[in-house]
């Protein structure tokens, strides 16, 4: 993350995007350039640093180079810097002190004669020399602190390092963000542990069959507000460890509403990470499937699989169980109360899909157990003890499988797109003024079920009904061009 | 997504909750305004701040209200040993009052706001925070705090984090932390509350449930027009005196002196071609600069092509040799052996200057950079009287305390006129038989005149 001053972006029109510095022979020249200066500096002051650096600066700019981005750059180095007070044999802060004390008493240094008296009175308090007295003055200003240590980076890792912290910066002007995404659960349950930490919040849905977060703050619905920008720019390294990713950002810049879009194709300008492990939350679930797995029983085992939706908010089942077309989730509950199993159930029935729920009796935080594990629908619910058992899951899969079955094969229906549309053509074309009823009826033999989709198709013909009163055997259709 | 529906005998009962800087209200089948729907989390929701103004509503269509949005920090003051307050004091906190205990007065630095603020909190006796602009700030307010109000005062801010009773945190941390500080409190007061309005710092009031709200500045308005905001956010204007209604009465007596200095021939040279390098990319473009937002336009540009960068660069270096000019530093030496016995403050934009006259002169600085703990030393020594001048660029600016200073040297400066007044402030401390002075120095045949002049109208008429 840069200070917003250094933010460089590119605009077109209502676009924005960080103006990211190419990994191109260029760039990773002023980067070594740069670098080589701070490791020049070991040992020296963080004065002699920045005197050097202005240098350096001005020949980069004089080459063409944008004084912000150098700026940028030196921004990152800084952070890579240790350093260190000089070593003095007079406190620096004590010799500061009796120094300024002499001096107001004496009128200030404002002849060289009344700094030499001023400084020798000094170190007569002190008991030292002049010259310790003015090592030790000197030593007090913060700019003669020595670099002790600088970690190199390579060039082409500062520029990536570089890339991200601008994409950062430009984010902290954002009033919200969306993220799309084909992700794990495992993925999906990093980021949004993330988002809860940070205090932001999330609405989910889908937009063309992938995953859509839409993050902001509790405050966002209320006013227009960056606040959540730099909490939102703290997401970015996870969202960068993703295999694909697009993400929507709205900004606000300069008193304008600007959109920001980017997606994996601009991965490689950033740093990589290793992508997100999965991780068991419990031991029950990490026993479950290794004995699935060694009994293979023609179902295929998937941890943490692809994120569910549930009333907007996202829901990871631990596990998925497929065979063929089948699809079957099952989530093992941990500590559970009789509102929290409620609840639960209620919301996954929200997401439409069959789940299998397996809780375990031992880890009850109720007193009414029986009582609660009774009243659950059967059909969904196991109740086990001790560890999860295969024989406790196998009769509901094999009972799916029967059902499946029974149902095959389905009632085919004629897809929509077997309309014939050639034949509507020919048939309307020929319609000058017709009653409403006959012309629902043929439009049915083409397979256009209601009036609505009817009257859609009347129109693109340049057809249209005309009512009389409410009675649709009455009504008319008629043409108008 | 209306909850279920009630009873029509029974009373609907609504509870409100705080939630992270809003308030949310669950039991309700329609919007009440403010509320809102929010579908993230399926239930209303209002910015913290409107949370008086929420109970309001509700009790007046009959709902019974099941109210957890405060969870106010526990205690009480000390018996107070407060000064006595001046009959202008008392009729600020008389006013505050009857505008049930919201809103803003304004009253020129030096004439005891902070008096007034701890004599609002010891009525009130309620769990309060104190929003200051200022480490420097922040530790005085502590101290005055505990000692009139006999309790220990906590601070949040600066490094430290802790809440109290009474607690007083920078606008910045109070800002970064305004979700966990926003139903804690049930009173706030903004020191210096023209810094409120900012986008950013606007969020501590909005995102605050604390009913009672008490804004202080010398300066209410601002050259951005946001102190309109105010009203909003911490109430009207309930009290209001200016400068020259106060002057000789309650404040020291000041004289302006300004210095005119010459730039040195090599200077002057200088100068007059950096200044028409400038000039002439203005005339060449048919800009005239008039106003901030031109010169923020010109700044923007400069991002984007070469010459207005070079023309910008020019104006940068011929300011800075204006400021820095040989002659201003002998000007200070004279100034400083003339006031042989008096407490000074220097001012002067550039840190790098701050430094130059601290290392030449021996004089000690502060600068943004300067840490909490050293700054802290520095200011106690002046008070003290073992540092006789202290030389700083603008962190000074605002309402320290400053007692016995009577000399302030401005050496350079913005055109903004509330920083100088804040920075002549700092000299107008009630001292018998004292006379304040400014020296403002200026190199003549410069923009600075202009600058100066500019400043200057601040002063006629408060």
């Amino acid at each position: 993350m840069l200070p917003s001053t250094l933010l460089r972006i590119k605009r077109r029109g209502n676009k924005v995007l960080p103006n990211f510095a190419s990994l191109n022979y260029e760039n990773e020249f002023a980067a070594s350039l740069l670098i080589d200066v701070y490791e020049e500096h070991v040992g020296k002051t963080i004065g002699e640093l920045e005197d050097s650096l202005e240098d350096v600066e001005d020949q980069l700019e004089d080459m063409g180079y944008h004084p912000k981005f150098i700026r940028g750059l030196i921004e990152l180095l800084n952070r890579l810097v240790e350093t260190e007070k000089p070593k003095t044999k007079i406190p620096p802060d004590i010799a500061r002190k009796t120094v300024f004390a002499v001096s107001s008493e004496r009128g200030f240094a404002i002849t060289d004669t009344a700094r030499i008296e001023i400084l020798s009175e000094a170190a007569r308090r002190l008991n030292a020399s002049m010259e310790e007295v003015v090592e030790a003055f000197n030593a007090s200003y913060d700019d003669s602190e020595v670099i002790t240590k600088f970690d190199a980076p390579h060039p082409i890792d500062l520029l990536k390092q570089y890339n991200l912290s601008l994409l950062q910066t430009l984010i902290f002007k954002a009033t919200s963000m969306s993220l799309i995404a084909n992700m794990t659960g495992s993925e999906a349950k990093s980021l949004l542990r993330m988002v809860k930490r940070l205090g932001l919040m999330y609405i989910a849905d889908k937009e063309n069959g992938v995953v859509k977060l839409h993050i902001d703050g509790p405050a966002s619905t209320l006013t227009l507000t960056r606040r959540y920008g730099t909490r939102m720019a703290r997401i970015i390294p996870l969202i960068l460890r993703l295999r694909t990713w697009r993400i929507r950002a709205d900004i606000y810049h300069m008193k304008r509403h600007f959109l920001m879009e980017l997606d994996e194709r601009y991965s490689n300008l950033m740093p990589s990470r290793s992508p997100i492990e999965e991780t068991f939350d419990s031991m029950v679930e990490e026993d479950f499937m290794l004995k699935f797995k060694a009994l293979s029983l023609g179902w295929e085992i998937t941890r943490e699989p692809e994120p569910l939706i549930a009333e907007s908010s996202i829901f990871i089942p631990d596990f998925a169980l497929t065979k063929n077309d089948l699809k079957v989730y099952l989530e093992i509950m941990g500590f559970w109360t009789s509102d929290y199993i409620e609840r639960k159930i209620r919301k996954l029935e929200a997401i439409k899909e069959p789940i299998i729920i397996a809780i375990s009796k031992d880890l009850a935080c109720t007193k009414n157990i029986d009582e609660t594990l009774s009243s659950l629908p059967k059909s969904k619910v196991i109740v086990f003890e001790g560890k999860l058992r295969l024989s406790d899951v196998m009769p509901i899969l094999k009972e799916l499988e029967q059902q499946r079955d029974m149902t095959m094969p389905k009632e085919i229906r004629p897809p929509p797109s077997q309309v014939d549309e050639k034949a509507i053509t020919s048939y309307l074309s020929k319609i000058q003024e017709e009653p409403l009823q006959n012309v629902l009826n043929t439009l049915k033999t083409f397979g256009i079920q209601d009036i609505q989709e009817a009257n859609k198709i009347l129109r693109k013909h340049g057809l249209i009904i005309i009512w009389k009163g409410l009675d649709q055997s009455k009504a008319i259709v008629r043409r108008i061009y | 997504m209306n909850l279920r529906a009630k009873k029509t005998t029974e009373v609907e009962v609504v509870t409100l909750e705080y939630d992270r800087g809003t308030v949310i209200a669950r039991g309700l089948s329609y919007e009440v305004s403010p509320l809102k729907w929010d579908p993230r989390a399926k239930c209303l929701r209002a910015l913290a701040y409107k949370y008086s103004e929420i109970k309001r509503s509700l009790e007046l269509l009959g709902f019974k209200i099941e109210d957890k949005v405060l969870s106010p920090i526990k205690g009480s003051i000390g018996t107070p040993n407060l000064k006595p307050l001046r009959s202008y004091q008392e009729e600020a906190v008389d006013a505050w009052l009857r505008a049930g205990k919201r809103g803003i007065i304004v009253l020129p630095t030096g004439t005891g706001k902070t008096l007034i603020a701890i004599k609002i909190i010891a009525l009130l006796n309620e769990p309060t925070l104190v929003v200051v602009p200022t480490i420097e700030l922040l530790e005085q307010w502590k101290l005055e705090l505990s000692r009139a109000l006999n309790t220990r005062v906590g601070v949040f801010g600066g490094g430290d984090k802790e809440l109290a009773f009474i607690t007083v945190s920078t606008y910045n941390s109070a800002y970064i932390n305004a979700e966990e500080l926003g139903n804690k409190f049930k009173l706030l007061v903004f020191d210096e509350v023209h810094h409120l309005p900012s986008e950013s710092f606007r969020q501590i009031a909005l995102l605050s449930a604390a009913p009672h709200r008490l804004g202080l500045t010398a300066t209410f308005e601002r050259e951005d027009g946001r102190h309109v905001d105010l009203l909003d956010l911490v109430g009207d204007v309930v009290y209001r005196k200016a400068v020259y209604e106060m002057k000789s009465k309650h404040l020291a007596d000041f004289d302006l002196v300004r210095v005119y200095v010459e730039l040195t021939d090599d200077e002057k040279k200088q100068f007059s071609r950096l200044f028409s390098l400038y000039k002439d990319f203005l005339e060449k473009k048919g800009w005239k600069l008039k106003s901030l937002q031109d010169f923020k336009r010109l700044i923007m540009m400069s991002g984007l092509s070469k010459e207005a960068r070079r023309a910008l660069l020019a104006w940068r270096d011929a300011r800075l040799l204006a400021l820095n000019s040989v002659s201003k530093l002998d000007v200070l030496r004279d100034l400083l052996r003339k006031h042989q016995e008096d407490r000074i403050i220097i001012f002067t934009e550039l840190n790098k200057t701050v430094r130059k006259i601290s290392r030449e002169l021996l004089i000690p600085e502060i600068t943004y950079k300067t840490k909490p703990k050293e700054r802290a030393i520095v200011m106690d020594l002046f008070r003290k009287g073992v540092y006789r001048a202290v030389v700083t660029s603008r962190v000074l600016e605002e309402g320290i305390d400053v007692p016995d200073a009577n000399i302030a040297i401005v050496l350079s400066g913005t055109g903004s006129r509330r920083s100088f007044i804040q920075r002549l402030g700092r000299i107008l401390r009630p001292a018998p038989g004292k006379r304040a002075i400014l020296y403002e120095v200026v190199a003549k045949g410069t923009p600075e005149v202009a600058i100066s002049k500019k400043r200057r109208k601040g002063l006629v008429g408060g």
